[in-house]
């Protein structure tokens, strides 16, 4: 695998909510489905932006500019869509942590005690 | 739901505060997100409060220029005659260190707040007072740092007086600033927006051709001034600094034969796509003529260091130090306001491919 294509874990949460919005993925409708997928962890807003450019410079999504509206006092939302590479990355993380997830199970069937799934 | 928040926005005063804390890049975004969440007056300025660090740091990373920072860091260590100290451990070396390194992380947070369209002359004037109000206050500094390595005897009075011609210059600065400002407007006129979302293939093609034929003459003439420098500087006994300068020479032609120019149009690619790989290259581009607008310069400060910082230090004349380090000053103040000054039309760009695709 790339060290290029490799996604930091609140960069998978990002992506996972950009793909999940589909069209109306932008800076307030993707914090609070981060804030979803994270279960109960608060989120910070600014965490959310500084991911999305880090991923924006990787070329992994590309952004674009609403018309303004009102109710965002005459401003413009900044929309986000997956790249073909970000896809690619995703797809990648997301056969990795199988992977992980696969040897964990594996692993805690050898163990003399139960862990906690919690 | 839209309707609801659009009745009950926040204070004036207090958006107007937040919005000139948030970096102009992420302005017209996270100005919008907030005014969307917003609750209460408390709630808005915590929320705010609370991503701007993330997004000044995340501004001023996008919009660094490492090699820039380094470079600029070396001439300010000379300046703050940090290049003596450095091998002898002690207060100087403290000193001169500890003032490049917060003179660094100005600028990088600076970075932050580089400008999207084309520069005014009434922000020039005001980046201008707020920046020699900046060296008035690391100056008392840069004395104490040479005093304490006693570098130049008797160095406070001259130090001082230089100074205040500092201070007292500061309209011809302001002047110099606006004045190239105009002189770029009168140049290159104001963008229409002419192009179209068809005719932005072709015009990265057109730009993409420019950059690798620019790239190869700037390479060959690099290669060029390194041996005109190689020679010049064995002949004058320049030492060191000379090295450094031809090394960086030869190793910024190289760069930009091998990837300084921007890539070919991937297949299939979307207006979208087009678009960020075109805003991309475009800034790539500016930031790379920033740096190569210093480095051709590198020369002239290795000039001032070596005839007047070093020789004024060995000679016991403080005038001469203070002279020198003001010149350099001076020097840097000039090459970041023709970089700043002539990327306005880049600015200007980058801002007209955003508009587009509102429009597509």
């Amino acid at each position: 695998m790339s060290i290029t294509h490799s996604l930091g874990q609140f960069e998978q949460l990002i992506m996972a909510a950009i793909l999940a919005l589909e069209e109306n993925a932008y800076g307030v409708t993707i914090h609070a489905k981060v804030e979803q997928l994270s279960q109960s962890k608060k989120v910070s807003l600014g965490a959310v932006y500084a991911t999305l450019d880090r991923l924006e410079d990787k070329k992994f999504i590309v952004s674009w500019l609403s018309n303004p509206t009102k109710a965002r006092g005459g401003r413009s939302r900044r929309h986000y869509r997956l790249e073909k590479s970000g896809i690619k990355a995703l797809r990648e993380s997301v056969q990795t942590a199988r992977r992980v997830s696969d040897a964990i199970e594996q692993s805690w069937g050898r163990l003399p005690w139960k862990p906690s799934t919690r | 739901m839209e309707a609801e928040h659009a009745l009950t926005g926040p204070p004036p005063t207090l958006e107007r505060i937040v919005l000139f804390c948030i970096p102009p890049a992420a302005r017209e975004t996270m100005g919008g997100d907030l005014c969307e969440m917003y609750r209460s007056p408390l709630q808005y300025g915590w929320q705010a409060a609370r991503a701007l660090p993330f997004v000044i740091a995340s501004q001023a990373r996008r919009n660094a220029n490492f090699p820039l920072l380094g470079l600029q860091g070396i001439i300010l260590l000379g300046c703050f005659g940090g290049l003596f100290a450095i091998a002898s451990p002690g207060r100087g070396r403290d000193y001169a260190i500890l003032t490049t390194a917060a003179s660094l992380l100005f600028l990088f947070v600076l970075g932050a707040y580089q400008q999207q369209e084309r520069p005014s002359c009434r922000r020039a004037i005001i980046e201008t007072i707020l920046l020699t109000g900046m060296v008035g206050l690391f100056f008392p500094q840069l004395l104490l740092g040479l005093a304490a390595v006693h570098l130049a005897t008797n160095i406070w009075w001259p130090g001082f007086a230089l100074l205040g011609c500092v201070m007292a210059m500061i309209p011809v600065l302001c002047g110099l600033r606006a004045g190239l400002i105009l002189e770029v407007d009168r140049r290159h006129s104001p963008l229409e927006e002419e192009l179209s979302v068809q005719d932005v293939p072709q015009d990265y093609r057109r730009f993409q051709k420019q950059t690798a034929w620019r790239n190869q003459i700037e390479s060959a003439a690099l290669l060029v001034a390194a041996i005109a420098c190689a020679l010049l500087g064995g002949k004058f006994g320049a030492g060191q600094g000379c090295l450094m300068v031809v090394g960086g020479f030869a190793a910024v032609a190289l760069y930009l034969l091998l990837d300084g120019a921007a890539p070919a149009l991937p297949p299939m690619t979307d207006f979208l796509s087009l678009r960020a790989l075109y805003q991309y290259e475009l800034a790539r581009r500016h930031q790379l003529r920033r740096f190569l607008c210093w480095l051709w310069c590198a020369p002239l400060f290795l000039m001032l260091y070596t005839g007047l910082i070093t020789h004024g230090t060995a000679s016991g004349h403080s005038s001469e130090v203070t002279l020198g380090i003001l010149a350099a000053l001076l020097l840097g103040f000039f090459i970041d306001a023709l970089n700043r000054e002539g990327a306005g039309p880049i600015q200007e760009k980058i801002a007209l491919l955003g508009r587009l695709e509102t429009a597509a």
